[in-house]
């Protein structure tokens, strides 16, 4: 009985470390927050309560740390009482979205694309609900069968990257520039394709060094990666990996290597905000908090592809580093983009 | 492959080799004295994150790894209380407190830094070059333009080698771990060895936090460790509980990892999941084809009663 007992007990421990190698004590922190908020929040009834799922830690200065900051946007627009749970893998949204919906929450987003299959399952559960993905929709599921609860905001993060592509290849002496990226979804690959792709546009024989580290979280590991890509000559780096990048961007500084940042300046989180040629800006905060009104307006749903036309995706301005002539080319570029002229379609494939 | 290459890779491989060497050197002697260091993990975010605290708050480097290192041993304390004392499973004991030592080190982190401000930055450990030897073609560059960090690893491992294996103390250590009974009967306190043993553990687990920190990234970020305590648990049974083999190991993990990244910058057909997996994959088959006739300390995990018979 004793051995079942502790065999029982570790197995609920060898889960609880899986889901909890990486989570935080977050959770529980956000839900006393929570707490606290809907006390004083009682005496005068929240309009809507709003939930945010993210995969990672809003501490990474990048992706999970915009969206923090866009349900801190709506939490100063008004009487809107929110809540959030970090590290979430895509195998346990479901359960989240679930609770959300339990706990009485209007609108409860899914900070990523790996999150939609899970919200489609859970959005036919409760209709009354809205649901918001960052990303694009599950793509087995025809667009007309997805739930109309669901808000899929396929916002095109490619197209920075391409144009960061397109400056890497104007910036680079050596021939060589790399791409680190954290890990498996669409996102991200279509991320390390555009980049390629905006290399390619320039010179075509650019080579493009990639590495996936398979993690967002391994600060350490993102420096080696980088210092072994700039050993083998690279001089300009994209990295969209979060706190790996961070690591990425450590490296650049170290080894004065050009670089990028990723979802927000980021030129301002190391020595040399020169090295930083521009950075990848995704409007995470307007595109979350937009939604408060088209869900007010009464017609939510469906998929949209916000990007550098509508300034959800946008580049920051041009550091020091970057030549005249170079930035003039590039805003050209950009402008073809928004103009239509170029179209950077998102690609999906692995290698 | 020229030698440029290979200096470069395995002077990668020895950088990320260093957290991976204290971590195992301090859970060799805590194994070999009966105590299962799963809570490395968890010491080592202790570590990263005091050390990170006290380096960026006092300017002073050395202060960082002090503290860092004693953080890792306070936070070992807790785990021995429930481990050695009150008998508990020592792999669940282990496995709550990586997940609070994460969640702890979160909590402190946002207070202090709070969610928003861009982390600061700390002047890491810079390389020294050892006179004469650093000349030598691959090896000089390797093993000898290293920070101190890397250096004291190195001395770290052979002393504790020499302690366990030729001092009265590392015998007594190894009967706590082998035979309590028979070394309580002798008048060893195995309880307490078993706690300084432990502590020993958590100290270097708290210099691996400080050398992620100190010598590698230069700030805070939340489980920094990133999985890295439970390779050196793999390392310390692949070594056999020698801390000097531990030390080879350490490095060869980290040359692999090193490897995987190369390979990757290379571009190949493979997918970049194989890669990625790479390095824990060797350490399997290693494990499997050298693993054969391994015997672990004869008491491991297993909590002593003074009463028992």
């Amino acid at each position: 009985m004793k051995k079942v007992v502790a065999l029982l007990l570790s197995a609920v421990m060898a889960i609880g470390m899986m889901a909890g190698c990486g989570t935080t004590e977050a959770p529980v922190e956000s839900s006393v927050a929570s707490v606290v908020e809907s006390v004083e929040s009682e005496a005068a009834e929240a309009e809507m309560k709003i939930a945010v799922i993210l995969p990672g830690s809003i501490t990474d200065e990048s992706w999970n740390h915009t969206a923090y900051v866009g349900l801190q946007a709506i939490e100063a627009m008004g009487n809107y009482e929110t809540a959030y749970t970090e590290n979430i893998t895509a195998d346990q949204a479901e359960e989240y979205f679930r609770n959300y919906c339990e706990s009485g929450y209007d609108f409860v987003l899914g900070h990523g694309a790996q999150y939609g299959d899970a919200c489609c399952v859970v959005a036919e559960e409760y209709p009354e609900v809205n649901f918001f993905i960052t990303g694009n929709a599950p793509a087995d599921i025809p667009e007309e069968e997805l739930p109309t609860n669901i808000m899929f905001s396929d916002y095109r993060e490619c197209e920075g990257a391409y144009v960061c592509g397109v400056v890497a290849a104007l910036m680079t002496e050596s021939g060589k520039v790399g791409y680190v990226g954290g890990g498996n979804n669409t996102t991200q690959q279509s991320d390390k394709n555009a980049f390629i792709e905006g290399v390619a546009s320039i010179d075509p024989a650019i080579e493009v060094k990639t590495v996936i580290t398979g993690t967002f979280d391994d600060t350490a590991l993102g420096k080696e990666t980088a210092i072994a890509m700039i050993e083998e000559g690279v001089d300009v780096i994209l990295q969209t990996c979060d706190h790996t990048g961070l690591g990425v961007l450590e490296a650049c500084n170290e080894k004065d290597v050009f670089c990028f940042g990723y979802t927000t300046d980021q030129s301002t989180l190391i020595e040399k905000p020169e090295l930083v040629l521009t950075s990848m800006l995704i409007d995470i905060p307007f595109m979350i908090s937009s939604q408060i009104d088209l869900i007010k307006a009464g017609n939510y749903g469906g998929v949209t592809f916000p990007g550098l036309h509508d300034g959800v995706v946008s580049m920051s301005a041009f550091s020091a580093s970057v030549p005249a002539e170079v930035a003039e080319q590039v805003n050209a570029i950009v402008d073809q983009i928004k103009a239509g002229e170029i179209v950077i379609t998102p690609n999906y494939s692995e290698n | 492959m020229n030698a440029g290459f290979l200096t470069a890779l395995f002077a990668s491989g020895m950088r990320q080799g260093v957290p991976l060497i204290y971590g195992s050197v301090g859970d060799c002697v805590s194994e070999k004295a009966g105590v299962v260091g799963i809570c490395i993990e968890g010491e080592i975010i202790f570590g990263a994150f005091f050390s990170y605290l006290f380096a960026l708050r006092s300017g002073n480097l050395w202060l960082g790894v002090l503290m860092g290192a004693i953080a890792g041993m306070i936070s070992s304390l807790m785990v021995a209380a429930w481990s050695i004392y009150f008998k508990q499973d020592q792999s669940i004991i282990g496995i709550m407190f990586n997940i609070f030592a994460a969640g702890f080190t979160n909590f402190l982190n946002r207070k202090i830094f709070g969610v928003s401000i861009a982390s600061e930055k700390i002047e890491t450990f810079k390389p020294i070059k050892i006179p004469g030897l650093s000349e030598i073609p691959i090896i000089g560059e390797v093993f000898f333009n290293q920070d101190i960090l890397t250096y004291l690893s190195i001395v770290l491992a052979v002393i504790t080698l020499l302690v366990m294996k030729k001092t009265k103390l590392g015998l007594q250590m190894l009967a706590v771990g082998e035979n309590p009974k028979a070394a309580q009967a002798s008048g060893v306190q195995v309880q307490r060895y078993r706690l300084i043993a432990y502590m020993f553990c958590g100290f270097t687990a708290g210099l691996a936090g400080a050398s992620l920190t100190l010598s590698t990234v230069g700030s805070f970020t939340e489980v920094i460790s990133a999985g890295r305590g439970f390779i050196c648990l793999a390392i310390v049974i692949l070594a056999r509980w020698n801390p000097v083999v531990a030390c080879i190991a350490g490095f060869g993990f980290g040359s692999i990892q090193a490897l995987q990244l190369r390979l990757q910058i290379m571009g190949s057909v493979v997918p970049h999941q194989f890669f990625i997996a790479l390095p824990y994959l060797i350490t399997l088959v290693v494990l499997i084809v050298a693993g054969h006739n391994i015997r672990a300390p004869k008491e491991l995990g297993v909590p002593f009663d003074k009463e028992s018979r």
